[in-house]
């Protein structure tokens, strides 16, 4: 009986092991902050002060950049500045040449990683060579390409429902040179999208980089 | 040969078309753009006028009295009241200054020919500059309209010295001076011009009909700055003023350096889009150079004289806004007229009597390339060349969220400078704060705006709104 339980003990010892990986916290890289006109004070309690970073995201080994070079598509099929490819191409500088300028109105864009990952972490460079903050920003993911089905929503500041998923409890933040770090808390998808509605400088919408942090389910 | 009749017509009715075409272009933007900060300020004090305030002038920081007479006469002749007045209403008044200067410009033609003169009014029809400052509730379009009126019955009386002559154009001087201080700039222009175009002894001949029409702009500077003959220290504050404008034309947040016009209009990319209008640089520079050929008239020297002398005069002060471009841009589109119209003299002999019509609709369509960005996609952005610190359209959510609120409701707006036009949007609440510093009873506020530029805690559960490039407004309900 006692060798019995000295096994069965060993065995869930070895199998804890196994899942209690080694975590680290997530690093992200970032460019240069650029800032053209006025500087604007950024003393903020409830909306994130630029000053302060955001908790880090703990993740374990093999965890990468799934977007990297991944295909991007998006509600403006067009635009006008720069191509939907500069999303995922790993260049957060804000200058002229690093981001892809939507339309107005609400617009999207959508990563496909190319297989149904375990994520983690998503972070977002919208523009950050002024100061501003995008309007009804939300994200989620899927694994349905037309997020019409088993869609979960991982950061949403649409506090007035405008765009229908839902009143938004996530802060509004001003874009900066460090992007947006959000959760995504081991969800399991293999696409993700990303809402705004325009910005408080102007009508359009933006994005330099999508970083999408995860590693193949096995 | 062309009947000189038919032509003529023919003219007239181009001329017509494109005259309802321009304004159905400014009309289709009047509403395009909230208020820019300067619009509001002039709205609100027009408003105080209509209201019965009345008004006095100030010379510390307004222009002259023109505009909100003008706006107020109006208002009252159409039967508006203080709480019908919109923005579109107010920027009707700038926008029949605008459609003045395209029916004064084309009423030139038999001074600088036909071709040339329907070019470039075409040109500043369609020109983004012109379409935004013509509807934009500031002096500028008046002013614009006035300094054009003045240029050609400035000639006109030089060739036909009359007394009619004499006092159509010292009221013209006139109602420029009382509606920008700047004026003495086209004053100095239009002076050299004439200087240059005719002989020294033939201007002191006109020694007596300069005097009175010395007098008539002095009369028109008494009615306007005495407020209607009630308000006599604003004889002297019309005056005064222009201590206040050399002060501020010498350093300052809005100063630029020297090429600033002219890299406005060559060709660069801000913020990723293309702009600039190289072929009118072009054609302006060749209609200033055919200008003193054999081929033109003193007209066309005037011209290009009076188009230069602005732009350098304009380019020398460090105060520079992009409206202040909007006169001497007038003179740039008629000399890029008279450069097309003027084409065949360059190019091949096989197309040159389809030379101006070529190198014409070459110069049009470029324009209209240029005004579809500026005046669609980019109608409110900073990166449009031809705004400055626009509002940001991010503002109406604001005023729309405000809007909801009781006019019962106490607001504190807490900025270094009103956050203009912020006062406008809030002008029929009674129950509004405006403070540099948060005021000692800021919990008796409902709702407290901060501007970000001051360096304070923000309130709680703020919002962000954007107000002007880089400049936000956090509001909180408290």
């Amino acid at each position: 009986m006692n060798k019995i339980l000295a096994i069965a003990l060993l065995s869930l010892a070895a199998f804890s092991a196994r899942a209690e990986e080694a975590l680290t916290p997530l690093k992200l890289t970032f460019p240069p902050p650029i800032l053209t006109g006025t500087p604007v004070p950024t003393k903020l309690t409830n909306l994130e002060s630029p000053s302060v970073r955001p908790a880090p995201i703990l993740v374990p080994a093999g965890v990468i950049n799934l977007a990297k070079g991944k295909s991007v598509t998006s509600s403006d099929s067009a635009p006008v500045i720069g191509d939907l490819s500069l999303i995922t191409d790993g260049d957060k500088e804000s200058e002229e040449g690093y981001f892809v300028e939507l339309d107005r109105g609400r617009q999207w864009v959508q990563i496909d990683l190319g297989i149904s990952a375990e994520l983690y972490a998503i972070a977002v460079w919208h523009y950050h060579a002024q100061s501003r903050a995008y309007l009804e920003v939300i994200v989620q993911v899927s694994d349905d390409p037309t997020f019409k089905q088993n869609v979960r929503t991982l950061f949403n500041n649409d506090d007035k429902n405008h765009a229908g998923f839902g009143v938004g409890t996530s802060p509004a933040y001003l874009d900066k040179n460090t992007g947006r770090l959000i959760a995504a808390n081991k969800t399991v998808a293999r696409y993700v999208r990303l809402y705004s509605a325009g910005n408080t400088a102007n009508e359009l919408n933006h994005y330099i980089e999508v970083e999408v942090f995860g590693r193949p389910r096995a | 040969m062309a009947d000189p009749a038919h032509s003529r017509r023919l003219f007239v009715l181009l001329a017509g078309l494109l005259l309802a075409g321009a304004a159905l272009l400014r009309f289709a933007q009047i509403d395009r753009r909230l208020l820019h900060a300067d619009e509001a300020v002039q709205a609100y004090q027009t408003w105080q006028l209509v209201r019965g305030d009345g008004y006095t002038y100030d010379p510390g920081d307004k222009h002259g009295p023109f505009l909100y007479y003008a706006a107020a006469g109006l208002a009252k002749i159409s039967g508006q009241t203080p709480a019908t007045l919109t923005v579109a209403k107010f920027r009707a008044v700038t926008l029949l200054a605008g459609l003045g200067t395209l029916v004064l410009l084309l009423s030139a033609a038999p001074r600088l020919g036909r071709t040339p003169v329907f070019i470039g009014t075409t040109l500043l029809a369609i020109a983004p500059l012109a379409v935004i400052y013509d509807t934009y509730f500031v002096q500028e379009a008046w002013f614009s309209f006035f300094t054009w009126a003045l240029f050609f019955s400035t000639l006109r009386f030089a060739d036909r010295p009359t007394l009619t002559a004499a006092l159509l154009m010292g009221g013209i001087a006139g109602l420029m001076q009382v509606t920008k201080e700047t004026s003495v700039l086209h004053f100095a222009a239009l002076g050299l011009t004439l200087f240059i175009i005719r002989p020294w002894r033939d201007i002191v001949r006109l020694g007596p009909q300069l005097l009175i029409a010395l007098l008539a702009a002095s009369l028109v500077y008494v009615v306007f700055y005495s407020a209607f003959f009630t308000h006599p220290a604003g004889l002297a504050d019309g005056l005064r003023t222009y201590f206040n404008y050399a002060a501020r034309a010498s350093g300052g947040p809005h100063d630029q350096p020297w090429f600033y016009y002219i890299s406005m209009l060559w060709p660069h990319t801000q913020g990723g889009i293309h702009w600039g209008e190289p072929l009118l640089l072009i054609a302006a520079l060749g209609g200033g150079g055919l200008a003193f050929s054999h081929r033109a008239n003193p007209t066309h020297r005037a011209l290009a004289v009076f188009t230069v002398t602005l732009l350098l005069l304009y380019s020398a002060i460090p105060y520079k806004t992009p409206w202040l471009l909007l006169t001497p841009y007038a003179g740039l589109v008629l000399l890029a007229g008279l450069g097309a119209a003027q084409s065949a003299y360059w190019l091949p002999k096989k197309i040159e009597r389809l030379a101006p019509i070529i190198a014409g609709l070459a110069l049009v369509l470029a324009c209209a390339w240029r005004a579809g960005p500026a005046l669609g996609r980019y109608a409110n952005d900073s990166r449009n060349p031809y705004l400055y610190q626009p509002t940001s359209p991010d503002l109406a959510r604001l005023v729309t969220t405000l809007e909801t609120q009781s006019l019962d409701k106490k607001i504190a707006v807490i900025s270094p400078d009103h956050a203009w036009p912020l006062p406008w949007y809030l002008r029929h609440r009674a129950k509004v704060g405006y403070f540099t510093t948060p005021p000692q009873n800021l919990s008796a506020y409902d709702i407290v705006l901060l501007d970000s530029r001051l360096d304070l805690p923000p309130p709680a559960a703020a919002s962000a709104f954007g107000l002007r490039p880089n400049i936000l407004l956090w509001s909180a309900p408290r």
